[in-house]
């Protein structure tokens, strides 16, 4: 589980549509956590990707 | 008042004594449809943890008030925070202590029975995945075959009944999960045995196993014999222990047959996995009792958890053992396939010792159910 993900939740629902939220998550979990969520909320998830074990992802508001 | 943890082993004795259990699954669907913690009469709420974050109102009405309820995740953080949020609903419920992470690695001795002269041979049952593994123990020395990765399980185990690990197998080279038997052997200074056929491409040193090869252990000498029986990989081999028990390996299970797709072409191998099951396994005693590497269901358990079952009864009621057309049954096992265990390959190379990912590389490749059969 992330703790990312219910942060992620409360920004999402400040962000216009349209706009992208920028996560960091240092728990691996987070990419099949991430992509799941935002495929059932059906937000976009732009890009992830890896460096020195933070796990960064670009998602965008349905 | 706090959540309370349940851990592998109390859910596994569950699973064992066909109790009632509701498990509300906060993983994802995918991953909840893919792999989940079975019991005959356990029942599922599948909701992702991220869909409760707003509260757990919504699902109340979903839940039976007069069931035992565990959350489960996959490392138990989130399936925490929903039984925390139950909990301040008014609901007693417990988490899986380590979530499906620890599940797939729990192992549950089960003592299959007697040997010779009080010896002793146990079953590992490795309930989330449908591992098996066994231990045969006579006079404080014992035989390893087809041990997993989690080697403080067995060496703990052997310590406790007062036994020395001396001889260590695999009946092949394993696809679905990473062996422990090269590391026990070097921790114990055991012998490690595997066939040659199937180690073509390994990187360490081992005991060529072949066929008619025996070992003993313990000075009342508890005989294992191997018997080359070919067909999921080239180089599998069966045990005869005691001249009572055989280890079937991947060849022949409960209630399916061993897949020959995993390590090669499964037509090149279908010919040596009909001979195997249809002409060497029959000319066995059917009195024998079939012990092998995996289960597939839940169902296949016996009521102490065991999973074993004598030949003869295979021979009349396990469907792959009952195709007397080849034709015929050259398609089922090579047509129709279920899907190949997660990271196969990369589990092979672990296994050849080409690759050595760390433990949570290690866990992550295994992840997920074994799917060495076809049924």
């Amino acid at each position: 589980m992330s703790a990312a993900n219910c942060e992620n939740k409360k920004a999402m629902n400040d962000l216009e549509q349209r706009q992208v939220l920028e996560v960091h998550s240092t728990d691996k979990g987070s990419i099949n956590d991430i992509s799941a969520w935002t495929k059932s909320c059906g937000h976009t998830l732009l890009k992830q990707e890896e460096e020195d074990g933070v796990y960064k992802f670009w998602i965008q508001k349905k | 008042m706090t959540v309370k943890a349940m851990k592998p082993h109390e859910v596994t004795k569950k699973v064992f004594n066909k109790e009632e259990l509701f498990i509300i699954d906060v993983r994802n669907e995918a991953d909840f449809q893919d792999w989940k913690i079975e019991g005959v009469n356990f029942e599922y709420l599948n909701v992702p943890y991220f869909d409760l974050l707003d509260g757990v109102e919504r699902i109340m009405d979903q839940i039976p008030a007069n069931k035992e309820i565990i959350v489960v995740c996959a490392k138990e953080g989130s399936s925490i925070m929903i039984a925390e949020m139950l909990l301040e609903e008014g609901l007693e419920v417990s988490y899986l202590e380590g979530g499906m992470k620890a599940w797939s690695e729990h192992l549950e001795p089960v003592k299959l029975g007697e040997l010779k002269n009080g010896g002793e041979l146990y079953q590992f049952v490795r309930i989330g995945k449908g591992c098996l593994s066994y231990m045969a123990v006579s006079e404080g020395e014992a035989a390893l075959i087809d041990a997993t990765r989690m080697t403080d399980v067995y060496l703990k185990f052997a310590e406790s009944i007062g036994a020395k690990i001396i001889h260590v197998f695999d009946t092949h080279l394993h696809a679905d999960h990473i062996s422990g038997g090269r590391i026990i052997a070097e921790e114990t200074g055991a012998a490690y045995w595997l066939s040659p056929k199937d180690a073509e491409e390994v990187t360490f040193e081992y005991n060529r196993l072949e066929d008619g090869n025996e070992v003993k252990i313990g000075s009342t000498a508890i005989n294992i014999h191997a018997l080359y029986s070919p067909g999921h990989t080239i180089g599998s081999t069966s045990f005869v222990i005691d001249e009572k028990y055989l280890l079937t390996g991947d060849i022949l299970f409960i209630d399916s047959i061993g897949r020959p797709d995993l390590a090669g072409l499964a037509g090149d191998w279908v010919g040596d996995l009909r001979e195997s099951l249809y002409q060497r396994y029959k000319e066995l005693s059917s009195e024998l009792m079939v012990l092998p590497a995996h289960f597939m269901i839940i169902d296949e358990l016996n009521d102490d958890g065991s999973v074993a079952e004598k030949l003869g009864v295979l021979f009349e009621k396990n469907h792959g053992l009952n195709i007397d057309d080849e034709t015929e049954f050259r398609k089922m096992v090579t047509e129709n396939l279920p899907p190949q265990p997660n990271a196969y390959q990369e589990i092979r190379e672990t296994n050849m010792g080409k690759f050595a990912p760390d433990e949570e590389k290690q866990r992550e490749m295994e992840i997920g159910p074994n799917r060495c059969a076809v049924r």
